[in-house]
Formats: structure tokens, C-alpha cells, sequence
């Protein structure tokens, strides 16, 4: 079957919206982001270089979600867009000055060892694991629970506020929310914004905490009970009486 | 800061970070439930606002068009810019625009009603009209060889009207000039205005009788006579009836003579008996004392001196 840019074009309008459809064109088109930065890094990305593959399937992400069908193809954007994200990438990097790899290799050729070695290893193990595994149960628990309102964590993230007085707003009704534990009990029952009370209550805009909707479920849900190494993440939210507003 | 990898996808990882916001990133080979520090975050397109100016584009686009038209056909053509007025015998007046189209025709005297009656001047210009309509008057008669036809314009743009008027004396002149003889400006036919000069010859300054070398003092009253050569003529008299400073009002009441006094003495009407003439006894207030003195005066004539005025009297009365 041959692929026409009419093809690509509609694939690309629907990976917008759709985290699924995104994953799965980012995965279809592999090999394309694959040669566009080999084509920048001239190596292999294996060869210590998977950083700057992983910018690139960002920047092809990115892509998507810049791109608009009107104003040319979509692949010719995208390889440029990948060679830019790579270019500042590095520039980035160059700022940070004196960084080496933990894996650059010691003395000698021959010897094989490399400073990874070389740092002793206290952690703990079997602990950390422990760790991890609570950490990534807690969170699957979170998820599910945003899933049966129809929430991921992509969603989420797209919903979340960027301005730094809408942010502040939510964190309003967020604190708001705290001090009356009823309401986050009925967020955590129903799934819907308790909006009158909340509004009243907070001060904040209607209009806003529509807009805002699904990321002020997950952030209320967060702090519902039993999520214990969420609420712990989120140490820079005061504690519920404080009510402290960065 | 630190971010808590919630979600990975291949190409972003969904992280929360302290403040609780949700992020997107590139993915490092991220876990869930990894705890990072440098993110590369996810650089969203640039929200488009809505243009506001969009819906106001098509509005303004349309407002443009209209001024255009208006401005640059309308104004032009459709609305008086000026007026030419044609005198031969009849006086018609054309109100043009700026680009010389006839807005309206006026015969401004009986022979121009006559002349443009049923004359259709829509859509011509000015050279079309013109010509037409001295022809026509050269076919009703109006208008023979030799004859001046005079063209005025008005304008407040002058230089427009000169223009025209250049240019309709240059245009009838080409086609009628061996006839009509074509005149910028009212007809000279009416005598010019006469302007009669009254001479007026100053005044004779009179020599000054007495120049004073010295501060012009003020004569003093006792010379104010008013008499002889330096006589003012003013008396200084308070309301004298005569003299240049009289008022005209003498003050004077018309004499009251009396009941009897119709204010009229005429001197000619003596009503006494002595001159007891008829003429003018139509006056009741003379003829009642004379029914009065009558039965006195009639006394029996008993004097024998043969003289009787009385009786004279007595028939003249009774004649009357």
C-alpha cells in the first residue's frame, strides 16, 4: 500500500488528541527519527548516544502537536524539527559545563574497567527496590482510579495549568478543598467537581476551574486518602491547615 | 526540583513535580515511579489567540470598498460641483459635477423653460449639452447669426471653473464660432451701471481770526456776546424760540375764546348787527342772540320817523 501525504496528515491530526494514536505513529515512524538523528550524532544512538534519541522522539512529538496540515508535509517538519531539538540540546548540555559519564572508561584501554566502578555503592539495595515497587503500586493505583473517571496521566498533563495565576488559582481550590475533607470525599465518590462550593469557597473563577477540570480531579483525588508517597512528592504543597500560597 | 515519573510513553513520560504540577518530558528511559531531576520538558505549539481583527477584517474590507466608490465614482460624478449658466435670450442654468456630467438643467427665465422643454439631459456631459441646446435654440429661433451667446460658471473651486469656463467657450467655438459670437461672462446687453460722481469740494478752511501765539485760553464769558462780528449765535438763552438753538416748540396754548368760538376768526364773518349779512348765518350760535334782540327791536314802530332798520331787519330775517 502506498503512503500518501494525505495519509501521514491524518495520522498526525489524530495523534494530537490521542496519547494511543501518538504512541503508535511515534512507534510506525521509528526509523525515521532513528536516521534523522543518526544523521545529526553521525554514530550509532546505541553508542552512548540514547539521549539524544530520546529528544528526538520528543521533538517528533513535539511536531505533532505543532503541526498544521495547511502549511506543507509533515515529514520535512518533522526532520527539521527533530535536527533543532538536538541542536539546542546540545547547547544545553554545553552550558553545564564540566560533566563527564559515568561510564567514560578508566586509565587504559585494555583495562576495560569505568568510573561507574570506581563510586562506592552504599544504597541499600533490597530497600530500594521495596521503594520502587510501593512507589509504582501507589502510582498504578492513582492511575486506575483517574482511569474510572476517564482520566490518564497524559490527559492530565495536557489540562494541567501553565500560567502562573491559573496555577496559583487551582492551588486556591486545592487548599480550599483540604480544609474541608466532605468535599474531597465526595470528588473521590462521584468524580465531579463539587464546582459551586468550591468556587465559593476558594474564590476562584468558575470559568477557570472548568477549564481546569480534569487536572483539579487528579490533583484533589491526589490527596484523598491512601496516597501517602504522592502527598510525600508533593512536599512543596503546604500542609492542609498552613494553607501557605507559594 | 524533583519529578515523580507517573506514566511513560515511548516518546514522553508523564512527571509530577513538587508544586503538583503534571508535566510532560522526554523520556530517558524513564520508570514509572522514578524519582528525576533534569527533565526535558515538553514544548508546547504556541497558542494561537483568536484573531480578534478577523470578523473586522470582512467589515473594514467592505467600509474601504464603499468610501472607494463613494469617493472616487459617487463624488465625482453624482453630486454639484458647480453650475453653468448659458445666456442667449433664454437663461438656462446646468448644475454639473466635477467631471462635467449634467446634474440638472433650469431654465431660469420663460424662453429657457421653453427651451429645455423635453430636453433629455441624463448621462450627457457638459459639451454634449451645451451644443445641443444652443442648437436648439438656433432651431426655435431663439438664436441667429451674429448673435452672442454668453457662458458664465460658478464654482468655489476656481480654478475648476476657469477651466470650464475655457473649455465651453473653446468647445461652442469650434462648432457655432463663424455664426455666434460666444461670450465668457454676463451679457453686456444691459446699460453698465452708471456710477454718478457728485463732486464735493472740501469745505473752505477759514483763516483763523485770531492766532494765539500763546496756550489757546479759553475766551472768557464776558466775551461770549452775542452780538457783533464773533457772535456764536448761541444766546446762552435757555429756551428761546428763535436763534439756531431753537427747539421749534413755542409753548404758545392756542388762545381759549370761549364756547362760542368755533377757533376759527375769520374776520370777514362780523356777526354784529351793523354788517348783518346772510352769508354765513348758518352758524346756530350767531342766529339765537338774534331771536333774542328781534323782540326788543320789534317794538311797535311807533316813532313816526318813518326810519325802520328794524323793519329791514325784521324782512331780511324773514327772507331768509
Amino acid at each position: 500500500m502506498v503512503r500518501t501525504e494525505h495519509d501521514i496528515a491524518a495520522q498526525v491530526q489524530a495523534a494530537k488528541t490521542d496519547s494511543e494514536a501518538a504512541d503508535a505513529l511515534i512507534r510506525q515512524y521509528m526509523g525515521f527519527i532513528r536516521s534523522e538523528t543518526v544523521k545529526f550524532i553521525h554514530t550509532a544512538p546505541e553508542n552512548g548516544h540514547e539521549d539524544e534519541l530520546s529528544i528526538a522522539m520528543l521533538a517528533f512529538y513535539e511536531a505533532v502537536l505543532a503541526y498544521e496540515k495547511n502549511r506543507g508535509a509533515f515529514l520535512p517538519y518533522a526532520a527539521r524539527a527533530i535536527k533543532n531539538r538536538l541542536i539546542d540540546h546540545y547547547r544545553t548540555e554545553k552550558r553545564r559545563g564540566n560533566v563527564i559519564s559515568l561510564h567514560t572508561p578508566l586509565g587504559g584501554e585494555e583495562d576495560g574497567g569505568e568510573l561507574l566502578d570506581t563510586i562506592p555503592d552504599g544504597a541499600d539495595h533490597a530497600e530500594e527496590y521495596a521503594v520502587r515497587t510501593a512507589d509504582r503500586q501507589e502510582i498504578q493505583e492513582f492511575s486506575e482510579k483517574l482511569a474510572r473517571f476517564g482520566l490518564t496521566f497524559s490527559d492530565v498533563a495536557d489540562n494541567c495549568p501553565r500560567q502562573e495565576r491559573t496555577f496559583a488559582a487551582c492551588r486556591r481550590v486545592l487548599d480550599f478543598a483540604r480544609s474541608r475533607p466532605e468535599l474531597l470525599k465526595r470528588v473521590e465518590d462521584t468524580g465531579k467537581l463539587p464546582m459551586n462550593e468550591l468556587a465559593v469557597g476558594s474564590g476562584t473563577d468558575k470559568k477557570t476551574m472548568e477549564r481546569h477540570r480534569k487536572y483539579l480531579v487528579a490533583i484533589l483525588l491526589a490527596f484523598t486518602n491512601g496516597y501517602e508517597i504522592i502527598r510525600g512528592h508533593l512536599c512543596q504543597i503546604a500542609p492542609a491547615k498552613g494553607g501557605s500560597m507559594k | 526540583m524533583n519529578y515523580l515519573v507517573m506514566e511513560v510513553h515511548p516518546a514522553y513520560a508523564v512527571v509530577l513535580d513538587e508544586e503538583g504540577r503534571f508535566l510532560k518530558a522526554a523520556n530517558l528511559r524513564y520508570q514509572v515511579g522514578d524519582r528525576v531531576e533534569n527533565i526535558v520538558e515538553l514544548r508546547r505549539p504556541q497558542e494561537k489567540r483568536p484573531a480578534l481583527w478577523k470578523p473586522l477584517s470582512g467589515l473594514a474590507g467592505l467600509a474601504a470598498c464603499l468610501c472607494l466608490v463613494f469617493f472616487g465614482y459617487y463624488q465625482p460624478n453624482f453630486t454639484p460641483y458647480g453650475a453653468l449658466r448659458i445666456q442667449i435670450n433664454p437663461d438656462v442654468e446646468l448644475t454639473l459635477s466635477r467631471t462635467d456630467r449634467v446634474l440638472e438643467l433650469e431654465g431660469l427665465n420663460d424662453d429657457g423653460r421653453v427651451l429645455i422643454e423635453g430636453y433629455d439631459y441624463n448621462g450627457k456631459d457638459r459639451k454634449d449639452v451645451t451644443e445641443e441646446l444652443v442648437e436648439r435654440a438656433i432651431d426655435l429661433g431663439y438664436l441667429s447669426g451674429g448673435e452672442t451667446v454668453s457662458i458664465t460658471v460658478t464654482s468655489s473651486d476656481t480654478d475648476w471653473q476657469a477651466r470650464e469656463e475655457q473649455e465651453a467657450r473653446e468647445d461652442l467655438e469650434q462648432r457655432y464660432g463663424e455664426t455666434i459670437v460666444i461670450q465668457i461672462g454676463a451679457p453686456s446687453t444691459q446699460p453698465p451701471a452708471t456710477e454718478v460722481v457728485i463732486p464735493v469740494t472740501p469745505p473752505a478752511s477759514k483763516p483763523d481770526p485770531e492766532p494765539t501765539p500763546g496756550p489757546a485760553v479759553p475766551p472768557a464769558d464776558q466775551d461770549d456776546t452775542d452780538y457783533g462780528p464773533g457772535s456764536d449765535g448761541t444766546t446762552g438763552y435757555q429756551d428761546t424760540d428763535y436763534g439756531p438753538e431753537a427747539d421749534g416748540i413755542t409753548d404758545y396754548e392756542p388762545p381759549d375764546d370761549g364756547a362760542y368760538s368755533d377757533g376759527v376768526t375769520d374776520y370777514e364773518d362780523r356777526d354784529d348787527e351793523q354788517d348783518d349779512d346772510d352769508s354765513d348765518d348758518d352758524d346756530p350760535a350767531n342766529e339765537e342772540p338774534d331771536d333774542d334782540d328781534d323782540p326788543e327791536d320789534d317794538v311797535p314802530d311807533d316813532d313816526d320817523d318813518g326810519w325802520d332798520d328794524d323793519g329791514d331787519d325784521q324782512d331780511e330775517d324773514e327772507d331768509d
